[in-house]
């Protein structure tokens, strides 16, 4: 979600909030690591959260950030095919 | 050099000033006002060389506009199941609202519809499409998993970072001005379907 107002008022059961444009809830067309990585933060929300309503804010910014690296940082290295 | 739309998105700058765009269904007086502020601001910031005050304008405009104009339903109790399973166990879905569609399947109608489409994960990519007017889609049709993660889904089963897929999934169109058909029909039915399946989890990219 692109606003946390609006995931608050709607008592989403968890959101995570992406300060990404409207219509990018994955990231951008053509940049399969960013849509990776926020699947895998929405994946990890999914199964982490405890309490009802729980909102993460991403910190990512856009397309200023290195997806590549942020995958083969969380995967230990064993990057390939990601 | 004439700015293409695509570069505005591009630019992290500009990318959380896509909001502004509601700015065509407030009043005229507004509109007026709106270019008033940005012309003295973007003077000021000429002189100054500092254009922050611009970008400010910009993102809080954005959001008040946003927030006017498209007023956001309110409920009261929030829906709560835990996952129960660790990931690699569970069934995932991964459905949008951007107005996917599969070329055979009725497009939606971008006027407001409730309905949804099946897509399943194995559509070739050639056979997606996307009809919605109200957010960008340059672009989407030919790389759909920027609203519909159902790719990088599947590279996750493989990987055994989720148990399994769901597939087919589901598609909406998320502009929809009369949503009771939604809430109280087409909405529960795809969640039973899924109930069926056998899925854990959902993950609804929102457009």
């Amino acid at each position: 979600m692109v606003d946390r107002t609006r995931a608050e008022a709607l008592s989403v059961p968890r959101g995570l909030v992406l300060r990404f444009p409207f219509g990018r809830p994955f990231g951008a067309p053509g940049n399969p690591d960013q849509q990776r990585v926020v699947l895998e933060d929405a994946l990890t929300l999914l199964s982490s959260a405890r309490e009802p309503g729980e909102i993460r804010s991403a910190p990512y910014r856009w397309r200023r950030e290195d997806y590549a690296r942020i995958l083969a940082e969380r995967h230990g290295g064993s990057s390939a095919g990601i | 050099m004439a700015i293409e739309k695509l570069d505005l998105i591009k630019n992290p700058e500009t990318a959380p000033f896509s909001k502004l765009k509601y700015l065509k269904w407030t009043e005229e007086d507004e509109v007026t006002e709106f270019f008033n502020r940005m012309f003295h601001l973007n003077v000021a910031a000429r002189e100054t060389g500092d254009w922050s005050p611009v970008d400010r304008f910009l993102e809080e405009e954005g959001d008040r506009i946003a927030a006017k104009v498209a007023r956001p339903m309110t409920f009261d109790d929030t829906p709560w199941s835990p996952l129960k399973k660790r990931l690699s166990e569970s069934k995932v879905a991964v459905l949008t609202t951007g107005g996917i569609y599969v070329a055979g399947q009725e497009p939606f109608d971008t006027d407001g519809d409730c309905s949804y489409r099946e897509i399943p994960l194995d559509t070739p990519l050639d056979q997606l499409r996307v009809a919605h007017t109200r957010y960008d889609t340059i672009g989407v049709a030919e790389d759909v998993d920027s609203v519909l993660a159902m790719h990088r889904l599947s590279e996750l089963e493989a990987e055994g970072f989720v148990g399994e897929a769901q597939t087919p999934t589901y598609s909406f169109m998320g502009y929809i001005p009369d949503p009771s058909v939604l809430m109280e029909v087409t909405g529960p039915e795809v969640a039973g379907r899924l109930k069926e399946d056998g899925v854990d989890g959902v993950v609804i990219g929102t457009t």
